[in-house]
């Protein structure tokens, strides 16, 4: 009868040499990653912001227009600011998701002072290709300026799922706004938040 | 008063130059051996990578990514090229270090060192690609449980030397882009009309939504593998006679 | 978390987004497991098992490892990590307790460990910003759909054995074109939602 159990000490260095080993690569794979990340990250947070400021200024018509973040019930409402340009209050650019055939469609919608819709966009969806998507036109979503709370809208043929999303996305979009305002709102005269 | 220099410093200032050149010419015989290639060899690993051993009309492998991002071509071609790039930088380094991983570990080890290499194109393509980044979405940090890159390491990188991993690595991902981008035309181009995003057969066109959808995909795929069968028959049956 | 809310969940992860026949996740052993109706069965539940802890513990480490220290571009190193980890222990586990399935799934358990499902779940989780209850709950509900999936799958190929297709479509060319008819079926699930 042959092999005794190795002694301890031995077993131990042994783990102990994988354990080592798997961690010096690891370790030196974080540095690299970390290197990466540092080089990237700037520019992977600025360039959501310009999305972000990209998709605003397509909603809210307008030179120079600043915009500045307001605060709102998180929820369906993802994002809202308000819109100024040249120290005048021009609106409101709500971001927010609402249920689609697929899963939840995100919206931004520009909205003015006087609770009218200037602009519809839809950033994100999943909606079935060739029908949901026929939605995502400008022809389509620029019927929706000028638009207030309540009035209907006409949906695409063989998208009404999506269609009334969208729909239902802009009028919770007049609403978060319309609380904003009976809450306080945005003094015209004051530039700042 | 000059500071006397020790008796070491001397005798290293004095051999210096001949450790130096023996210091580069081990270097320099190491480089040789990891990187010195055989044409004939590396011919036979493209050859391998892009027809024989085709990794996924072949060798059946990375099936997730080739179904989801060939409904266009642009997303297919990218995909194979970060596939690619990670295939390449994870088959020369896990060669590298071939003598240093153990046995029991090296699965484990493979995977951080692939992760890395995909965090890392990852990173890159956010910063600098971003679109093509958002289409292909989580399929990019998917890559490192691609099939194909753990069943390289371990059939090929872990037993060959850097200069050969590294090109087996180049032809197997050129071999996965070449046949995304096959999968890739035929979808694009019956499911959207367009090809790379611009229209080709015309506004005429109806175009055949089933064909970028799931079910599609699965059915493109069939047929493309059953041709490769097929075209492989043929090879056969002609070498035989 | 409202039964409605798990409920609309449910539907959504094993009909009208199925990880297999509709977000393509977990397809290799999916293609590669379901030549028999019982292996089929084993791995699908061996699967949502991984999937469901899997979720569990990658939200944990991403909650209190990466997000305090803002190591957020780690995740698909630690969570590749953590589930190589739980699918080792699966392993061990199964050798003792249930040695007949160890051996039926044979090379096809430390396969779990690519399975793009399983990451995939993980990384749906984090992008979703689910708490932990969801994180849970998806990552079973996914395992549960990828389950169907794989066992309708290999109640077919099981009669596809006994049929003649064309030469060059015999092996897993017909088992795909299979697949495709499968997850066209699913495609009538879309948009199934509970209001």
């Amino acid at each position: 009868m042959s092999g005794k159990k190795p002694p301890l000490r031995d077993s131990l260095r042994f783990y102990g040499k994988l354990v080592l080993i798997l961690f010096g690569i690891t370790a030196v794979s974080a540095l690299l990653m970390a290197l990466v990340n540092g080089l990237t990250q700037d520019r992977i947070a600025s360039l959501a912001e310009d999305r972000r400021q990209a998709a605003m200024s397509a909603v809210m018509p307008g030179e120079n227009v600043i915009f500045s973040q307001v605060p709102f019930d998180p929820g369906t409402v993802l994002d809202m600011q308000v819109a100024y340009e040249g120290g005048i209050l021009r609106g409101y650019c709500v971001q927010l998701t609402a249920d689609g055939f697929g899963g939840p469609i995100t919206l931004m919608v520009g909205v003015d002072g006087g609770s009218k819709v200037t602009g519809v966009k839809i950033l994100d969806h999943n909606e079935t290709a060739g029908v949901g998507t026929r939605v995502d036109n400008s022809a389509y979503l620029s019927a929706y300026r000028g638009r207030s709370a309540g009035s209907g809208a006409d949906a695409v043929s063989g998208a009404t799922v999506t269609s009334r999303a969208v729909e239902r996305g802009v009028d919770a979009a007049l609403e978060a706004v319309a609380r904003f305002e009976r809450e306080g709102g945005m003094s015209v005269e004051e530039g700042e938040v | 008063m000059k500071k006397e220099k020790s008796k070491g410093w001397l005798e290293f200032r004095q051999n210096a130059p001949a450790m130096m050149k023996s210091g580069v010419r081990r270097a320099g015989g190491w480089l040789g051996r990891s990187f010195g290639m055989e044409p004939g060899k590396v011919a036979q690993i493209f050859k391998n990578g892009l027809v024989l051993q085709n990794p996924t009309l072949v060798l059946l492998l990375g099936m997730c990514s080739t179904l989801a991002v060939t409904t266009s071509l642009k997303n297919a071609v990218c995909m194979g090229l970060s596939t690619t790039a990670v295939l390449l930088c994870s088959n020369l380094v896990i060669s590298l270090l071939r003598h240093w991983i153990p046995k029991q570990i090296r699965i484990a080890c493979y995977v951080v060192v692939v992760a890395s290499f995909v965090t890392i194109v990852d990173l890159l393509l956010q910063a600098y690609l971003p679109a093509l980044s958002e289409s292909l979405g989580i399929f990019i940090p998917l890559i490192v449980v691609n099939c194909i890159i753990l069943a390289r390491a371990e059939a090929f990188a872990s037993k060959h030397t850097p200069g050969y991993a590294a090109m087996d690595g180049l032809a197997m991902g050129l071999g996965f882009t070449a046949s995304l981008s096959i999968l890739g035309v035929v979808r694009e181009l019956l499911g959207s009309g367009t090809l790379w995003g611009v229209s080709v057969l015309g506004e005429g066109f109806q175009p055949m939504l089933l064909v970028v959808a799931p079910c599609g995909g699965f059915i493109v795929l069939g047929c493309v593998i059953a041709a490769a069968q097929w075209a492989r028959s043929l090879a056969e049956r002609r070498g035989k006679t | 978390m409202s039964v409605t809310q798990l409920f609309a969940l449910a539907l959504s992860a094993i009909l009208a987004e199925n990880f297999v026949l509709v977000k393509f996740l977990g397809i290799c052993p999916f293609l590669g497991v379901s030549k028999k109706t019982d292996t089929a069965v084993g791995m699908g539940l061996a699967v949502t098992f991984v999937m469901g802890l899997g979720s569990m513990f990658t939200w944990v480490v991403n909650t209190f490892l990466l997000v305090p220290l803002g190591l957020q571009y780690m995740q698909t190193v630690s969570y590749i990590l953590v589930i190589a980890a739980l699918v080792q222990v699966v392993e061990m586990f199964l050798r003792r307790a249930l040695p007949a399935l160890y051996s039926a799934l044979g090379i096809y358990l430390p396969l779990i460990t690519t399975n793009c499902a399983v990451l995939g779940v993980a990384l749906l989780n984090t992008q979703k910003h689910f708490n932990f209850v969801l994180s849970a709950a998806y990552g079973v509900l996914a395992g549960l759909g990828f389950t169907l999936a794989i066992v309708l799958f290999s109640t077919i190929r099981e009669r596809l054995e006994f049929s003649k297709p064309p030469k060059a479509f015999e092996g897993f060319p017909i088992a795909l074109v299979t697949a495709g008819l499968l997850a066209m079926a699913f495609m009538g699930f879309s948009g199934l939602k509970v209001w």
